[in-house]
């Protein structure tokens, strides 16, 4: 099963390159965009958390500014109530102050003093804040150093101050008025009548600082004229604020908030307007560019204290988090590897449903083709037994078109009749869609076509069934038997012919051997008195030579040789009985038919010894009476001797005419061939018995074929032919009787 | 030695009684038999003398009994005859030894001249068996021992070395010598070699 399942994954991922190309590129957008989608979330929820976060550090500044003007407003009611520089009660208030707002460093009061009041007030202060007191100028920004104050119309020396550090006694004394930007502020009070914040600077402990002043006036109802409200502001009431003390540790912006407070009048990044800078924006790369920043910007509603508040948060780079970001990939990369995988599945079926298709059309024409071209003929019917289908041999059969005849009952169209039938024959149609069985036709049906022809046809008739095993109809083959029939006759009798042929053809072996055999015993019988012969002639003449001869024994040796040549005449007259005992079996013989029974003998022999045949035998050749097999063996003999004495010729010069003629009332037959002749020496013994030029012949075969020819009242006539070769004739008389004659006037020839 | 014999088996009484006067008118003495039985019931090996015989008889060929002669270990030379003469019988007779092979009718001279060689041969043969006889007798008489020492002198191996390889002394194997010289009843290492080599190649033809 895992195997199954493993392969079946690999099918599915079982693609081209480009696919796999186009895969990549889809997950590399797919994962692009939702990790877009997921930073963009991210960033609008950081959008959220900063707007918050900087909503509530305005809330914060702006509340710490105000209490700043209440703590003030406070101070202000207090020193209307206390005049001159009796300050232990509001000593009191200003500890508590102090102690509650820490971004308070310090709460001043300090009084206008005229020039010519000024070494009386030094005198005053010396005797009630401490022995040293003097009115001294100070360069807040520029000099930093202590001088006694120049002469002015009035001052605003420093004397009280809360809380009374010890390291800042020095302090006292100062005239705020001294310093332009501290005195803007102290003029904008006089004027506006309200509190009035100085310009910010750096402050001794560190940090960045201003100073909120007060006038008190000394008339309830100031002049409007500047100058004479000026001399009528006796009393300035001042807090230093430290800007470094109006967040407490907790409640400090996170870094990547940048948070700063600057004065209205100042542009943001004028570094004399900064009140409070916390957290500088640090540039990331590339960083500034592609990824959003955040920017907070209010103004503190406020008169006297003018001031902008901005935070900024630029997004870095750890937006991106290395986990999230690895399982978006996996997820998205999870999800295109299914996604393409079932694109592949369903590509891989569709391909492999083209294929089918393909193969089933293929399949399907080559059915129709094969239906077409096949010589049965063919009808499908359908179940109810109409036509439906007729491939052309059928056309040719029923000698119908399958226009004509298509949807009719198949009844109507095939005229079918049932020849030497016995039994009641069932329509072998109606059985085979009753029984769902295939059926044959009956033997010897008859098809009658549309032209009325009689064809005996031979078929069957099978039920089709669809693939869920539904009965849809049947399949009608059949064939014409006429030209099967002819041809089955035609092959019989060929096989048969054959058969005589080679019957006789062994019958003639048999003969030939017979004879052969025969031709052996002869020879070694004959053999046998001529070497006795020999011997006791040679004896004899011994005998006759030496000197002590003994004449009875030559006489008897001499009467045994006469014996043996008497021995020898015996068995030559049975040989001569032998052959004309067979020539009994006399009848008409065409010689014509005798010369090809006998090429079809020697046919081998002629092509291995590459010898030519030619033939002239003249037509209509009128019988003879003769044994026709001795008449074979005859003519046999002669080829055969032609062929031998032809041995050893240039194939091309071995050939062997073959002819018959009736010369007056005689058929004549000539072998001649293309040899070397008959010498002189030969051919007076050319039919002596055991006579023969060849190795191992017995030197029979022309006195046997001499004495056949003989039997039959002819001569074997053997001469030599000009430039070369020899000629074997013999003629026989043309018998006078017709085809009908009886054995018994053959015999009279015999 | 016993007069030679001329054996003659033919079935055919004619030519048995020509060829028995022929060979008579030569001088030689003949003895015929219409039937091989006859012949080889009452054949004895130690005489002299050769066959003469027809290779086709009714119920028995000439090489059957060419073959049961061979087995027999009868070394009586074969002179054949026969009405026509085969190719593939002749070769047949002639590796089984036959001195000659006539074809009928019978050439006089011819069958002359192969019964002297027939005679000749069977002369030859019976003064070979004595000799062999003889020797046999003559190697008989040794001991196993001696046989032993035999056979290394004769492959030419010096008493030393024979002394080693059949763990005796040199003078053992010269005593050894000397008796085996004189029960050949030879002189030289010459004749003991040629004593051993004649009886080596009896051992093997047998």
């Amino acid at each position: 099963m895992g195997f199954m399942r493993l392969n079946s994954l690999r099918h599915a991922f079982l693609m081209p390159r480009i696919h796999w190309l186009l895969m990549l590129l889809f997950w590399g957008f797919f994962c692009a965009t939702v990790l877009f989608a997921q930073i963009a979330t991210e960033i609008k929820k950081q959008e959220q958390i900063f707007d918050q976060t900087s909503a509530n550090l305005h809330q914060l500044i702006r509340q710490r500014l105000a209490q700043n003007e209440a703590v003030l407003g406070g101070l202000d009611a207090l020193f209307n109530t206390f005049d001159g520089l009796k300050f232990d009660g509001v000593r009191g208030y200003s500890k508590d102050m102090l102690s509650r707002y820490p971004h308070i460093y310090t709460i001043g009061l300090q009084p206008l003093v005229e020039f010519h009041n000024l070494t009386k007030f030094e005198n005053e202060a010396r005797k009630t804040i401490h022995a040293h007191y003097q009115i001294r100028d100070f360069g807040l920004d520029a000099e930093r150093t202590w001088k006694k104050a120049s002469n002015r119309p009035f001052y605003y020396p420093v004397t009280f101050m809360e809380p009374p550090v010890e390291s800042a006694s020095h302090v006292m004394g100062l005239d705020v008025y001294a310093d332009p930007k501290i005195k803007a502020a102290i003029d904008e009070s006089i004027q506006t009548k309200r509190f009035a914040a100085s310009a910010p600077f750096n402050l001794v402990e560190g940090g960045r600082g201003y100073i909120l002043f007060k006038a008190l006036f000394n008339t309830a109802s100031p002049s409007p004229n500047l100058n004479v409200r000026q001399s009528q502001a006796t009393r300035l009431v001042s807090l230093l604020i430290s800007a470094e003390k109006l967040l407490s540790r907790e409640e400090l912006p996170p870094s990547d908030i940048a948070m700063s407070l600057y004065h209205r009048q100042y542009s943001a990044n004028d570094k004399n307007g900064q009140i409070y800078l916390l957290n500088k924006p640090t540039a990331l790369p590339f960083a500034n560019f592609l990824l959003p920043a955040f920017t907070f910007k209010r103004q503190i509603q406020s008169d006297s204290q003018p001031f902008v508040f901005e935070t900024n948060r630029q997004i870095g780079w750890k937006i991106f988090s290395a986990s999230k970001t690895f399982w978006i990939a996996l997820i998205t990369l999870f999800i295109t590897l299914l996604f393409s995988a079932t694109i592949n599945l369903r590509r891989i079926a569709r391909e492999e449903t083209r294929v089918a298709n393909e193969l089933l059309f293929q399949a399907k024409d080559r059915a129709l083709v094969t239906l077409q071209s096949i010589n049965d003929a063919v009808v499908t019917l359908t179940n109810e037994g109409n036509i439906g289908y007729v491939n052309p041999a059928a056309e040719l059969a029923l000698q119908q078109n399958f226009d004509e005849i298509e949807g009719k009952k198949i009844s109507d169209v095939l005229d079918l009749h049932f020849e030497l039938s016995t039994a009641q024959i069932v329509d072998p149609f109606t059985k085979c869609i009753q029984s769902k069985l295939a059926t044959d036709l009956p033997e010897n049906t008859v098809l009658l076509d549309s032209s009325g022809q009689k064809k005996l046809i031979e078929g069957s008739i099978s039920p089709l069934f669809s693939s869920d095993k539904k009965f849809i109809g049947a399949v009608f083959v059949f064939r014409d038997m006429g030209p099967v029939r002819r041809k089955a006759m035609e092959a019989i009798e060929a096989s048969e012919k054959r058969l005589r042929q080679h019957q006789s053809e062994l019958a003639h072996v048999a003969r030939i051997n017979t004879m052969g055999e025969m031709a052996a015993g002869i020879a070694h019988e004959i053999n046998q008195p001529l070497a006795a012969i020999l011997s006791y002639n040679q004896a004899c003449i011994r005998m006759l030579q030496s000197d002590e001869s003994n004449m009875s024994d030559i006489i008897q040796a001499m009467k045994s040789a006469a014996a043996q040549s008497k021995r020898a005449g015996e068995i030559i007259k049975r040989l001569r009985e032998f052959v004309s005992k067979n020539a009994s079996r006399s009848s008409l013989v065409d010689l014509n038919q005798v010369i090809h029974n006998v090429l079809a003998l020697s046919e081998y022999q002629l092509r291995d010894a590459q010898v030519t045949l030619q033939t002239s035998l003249e037509s209509s050749l009128p019988s003879v009476v003769a044994d026709a097999i001795q008449m074979e063996q005859v003519i046999l003999n002669l080829i055969r001797n032609a062929i031998d004495v032809m041995k050893d010729n240039e194939p091309k010069n071995r050939s062997i005419h073959l002819s018959t003629k009736t010369v007056s009332d005689r058929v004549k037959v000539i072998v001649q061939d293309t040899g070397t002749g008959i010498s002189n020496e030969v051919i007076d013994h050319l039919f002596t018995p055991f006579f023969s030029t060849k190795k191992d012949g017995m030197g029979l075969g022309l006195t046997i074929s001499y004495s056949i020819v003989e039997a039959y009242g002819g001569t074997l006539i053997a001469k030599n032919l000009q430039p070369s070769g020899a000629q074997f004739s013999f003629s026989l008389a043309v018998s006078s009787v017709g085809a009908a004659t009886n054995l018994a006037e053959v015999e009279k020839y015999a | 030695m016993l007069e030679p014999v001329v054996f003659l088996i033919d079935d055919d009484f004619a030519v048995r009684d020509a060829l028995s006067l022929l060979i008579k008118s030569i001088g030689l003495h003949v003895i015929s038999f219409e039937h091989p039985q006859y012949f080889l019931d009452s054949y004895d090996p130690s005489q002299v003398g050769c066959l003469v015989l027809d290779i086709r008889m009714p119920g028995i060929s000439g090489l059957t009994i060419q073959e049961i002669l061979n087995e027999k270990g009868y070394s009586i030379p074969i002179i054949f005859i026969t009405g026509h003469g085969d190719v593939t019988q002749c070769t047949r007779a002639f590796k089984a030894g036959a001195v000659d092979f006539l074809t009928k009718p019978i050439d006089e001279q011819a069958l002359l001249d192969s019964l002297q060689a027939a005679i000749k041969s069977s002369i030859q043969l019976h003064r070979q068996s004595e000799i062999n006889a003889e020797l046999q007798q003559k190697l008989n008489r040794l001991t196993d021992r001696e046989n032993d020492v035999l056979h290394l002198v004769v492959e030419g191996i010096p008493n030393k070395v024979i002394a080693d390889k059949l763990k005796v002394s040199t003078r053992t194997v010269e005593s050894h010598r000397a008796k085996i010289f004189e029960k050949l009843e030879v002189n030289s290492l010459a004749e003991c070699v040629k004593i051993q080599l004649t009886s080596q190649q009896l051992t093997q033809s047998n």
